[in-house]
C-alpha cells in the first residue's frame, strides 16, 4: 500500500542549472538587465513626459472658450429676460390703458344714467304733483258733486211733505 | 558578486524566517558581508533582527515602484556585516502596481543589482504565498532554501512548490542555480521525521541536504527576544545545526576554537 509521501510527489521538477541536462539555457544576461532597466526608464519617461498634443495649451483654449460661452450664454439670459419683463411690462401697461378706457366709458354711461334718473326723478315728482292736483281735484268735485246731490236731496225732502199734505203725491 | 539564496515555503510556519536570521547572522559572524531582505509585510525577519522599531521611512515598496536605490533604505544591524533590507506594512500594498509594471517579474532583480556587488551573500525571507512578490524573489534568486516541517502537509506544500518552480522554468526560461530541501523542527524520536526524511532523500535525492535542524526551544526563545541564536546560546544543538546549514549549502568552514569554550 502506497504512503501518502509516496502519492504526493511532484510530477514535474525544476532542473536547475546544476543539472546535468545539456543545453539549458540561462536568460538574463547583464544585456537582458540593461534591456529591463532601460524598458523601465522609457516607460518612466513615457509616463512622466511632455504629453503630445501640447495639451495644456489646448486645455487653457478650451477652458477659456467654454468661460466665454458660459458667460455669453448667461449674458444673453439675462437680455432675453430683461426684453421679456419689457413685453410684459407693455402688455399690462396696454391692458391697463384699455382698462382705464373702459372705466372711463363706464363713468359717462353712470353719468348719463344718473342723469336719466334725475330726470326721471323730478318727472316721477312732477307727474306725483299733477297725481296730487287731480286727486285734490276730483276730491274737490266729488265733495262738490256730494254737496250737490246731498242739496238736492234735501231739497227734495223738504218739498215733500209739502206735496203730501198739498196732496200732489200719490 | 554576491550569492543569493532564498528561503521559500508556500507553507507557513515552517521555520523560514527564524533560520534564515540564524543562517545570515551567522554567515556575518564568519566574517562575510551579508545583506537581508524582508520580503514579507508582516516584517518577522526584520523583528527577528530587533529592527522592527526603528522608523522605515522608504520600503522596498518606493524602490520598486518609484525607482529609488535599493542602497537608500538598507539599514546596518548589531552586527556590522550585517546589512538588512527591512519591510514594512507597505509591501502589502506592492502587489497592485507591480501587476502593471512592464517586466514585473523581474524588478526585485533589477533592484538587487545595484547592491549585489557590495556583498559576499544577499540572503531573501520571502512570505509563505504564492503571488508575484515571490516570483520575483525567485527570478532574483540564484540558490533556493526550503525549510521542510517533518510532516505530510509540508511534505505536500513541497510538491506544490517543486511543481511551481518547474513551471516557472517552462515559462520564463529561468533556472536556479541550486535548490535544497532540509527538515526543520527535526525529532528523531517521532515516526513521522523518520519516514519524511526517509520520503525526502527517497524522492528528491538531488535536492535533500544530510542536515537536519533539530527541533528548539531555543530559536523560538531568541527569535521572540530579538536575539541571535548565536547570541543568545552559541553552543545549542540548534546553532551547531545552522552551522552545518551553511557549510553543506556554501562549504564554508569555520575555525572551529571560536566554540570551543562554552
Amino acid at each position: 500500500m502506497k504512503t501518502k509521501f509516496e502519492t504526493n510527489v511532484a510530477a514535474e521538477l525544476p532542473k536547475t542549472r546544476m543539472s546535468q541536462e545539456p543545453g539549458l539555457p540561462w536568460k538574463l544576461d547583464p544585456e537582458d538587465l540593461e534591456k529591463v532597466s532601460a524598458g523601465k526608464d522609457e516607460y518612466k519617461a513615457a509616463i512622466s513626459g511632455a504629453f503630445p498634443l501640447k495639451t495644456r495649451p489646448v486645455f487653457l483654449i478650451v477652458l477659456l472658450a467654454a468661460i466665454f460661452a458660459a458667460i455669453t450664454y448667461f449674458v444673453s439670459l439675462v437680455l432675453t429676460d430683461s426684453a421679456n419683463t419689457h413685453t410684459v411690462a407693455d402688455n399690462k401697461e396696454v391692458t391697463m390703458l384699455s382698462m382705464q378706457t373702459t372705466l372711463g366709458k363706464i363713468n359717462n354711461e353712470k353719468n348719463t344714467l344718473s342723469e336719466n334718473i334725475g330726470q326721471l326723478e323730478k318727472r316721477v315728482s312732477e307727474l306725483n304733483a299733477q297725481k296730487e292736483l287731480f286727486a285734490t281735484v276730483i276730491e274737490s268735485l266729488t265733495k262738490k258733486t256730494d254737496d250737490a246731490v246731498g242739496q238736492s236731496e234735501t231739497e227734495k225732502a223738504q218739498s215733500a211733505p209739502q206735496a203730501i199734505k198739498s196732496g200732489t203725491v200719490n | 558578486m554576491a550569492k543569493k539564496q532564498l528561503f521559500l515555503n508556500y507553507k507557513g510556519g515552517t521555520g523560514k524566517t527564524s533560520i534564515a536570521a540564524a543562517y545570515g547572522y551567522y554567515l556575518a559572524k564568519m566574517g562575510k558581508k551579508v545583506l537581508m531582505v524582508d520580503l514579507d509585510a508582516q516584517a518577522h525577519l526584520t523583528a527577528c533582527l530587533n529592527q522592527e522599531s526603528v522608523h522605515h521611512e522608504k520600503s522596498l515598496y518606493s524602490v520598486i515602484v518609484n525607482g529609488d536605490p535599493l542602497s537608500e533604505i538598507i539599514i546596518p544591524t548589531q552586527l556590522p556585516g550585517l546589512k538588512l533590507v527591512p519591510s514594512t506594512i507597505s509591501l502589502s500594498a506592492l502587489e497592485q502596481p507591480l501587476f502593471n509594471m512592464p517586466l514585473r517579474e523581474f524588478q526585485l532583480r533589477r533592484a538587487l543589482k545595484n547592491v549585489e556587488r557590495d556583498y559576499d551573500f544577499i540572503v531573501i525571507d520571502s512570505s509563505p504565498s504564492i503571488n508575484l512578490l515571490s516570483l520575483n524573489a525567485i527570478i532574483a534568486s540564484d540558490e533556493m532554501l526550503i525549510p521542510l516541517l517533518a510532516d505530510f502537509l509540508s511534505f505536500h506544500g513541497l510538491k506544490l512548490l517543486l511543481e511551481t518552480l518547474a513551471s516557472i522554468e517552462r515559462d520564463f526560461q529561468f533556472y536556479l542555480g541550486k535548490i535544497y530541501v532540509f527538515l526543520n523542527r527535526y525529532n528523531p524520536d517521532y515516526p513521522i521525521c523518520l519516514e519524511s526524511k526517509e520520503a525526502i532523500h527517497k524522492f528528491y535525492p538531488q535536492y535533500a541536504l544530510k542536515t537536519v535542524i533539530n527541533e528548539s526551544q531555543d530559536i523560538i526563545n531568541a527569535s521572540s527576544v530579538g536575539m541571535s541564536i548565536f547570541e543568545m546560546n552559541p553552543n545549542s544543538k540548534v546553532s551547531c545545526d545552522i552551522r552545518e546549514l551553511v557549510k553543506e549549502v556554501n562549504g564554508i568552514y569555520e575555525d572551529a576554537r571560536e566554540y570551543a569554550v562554552v
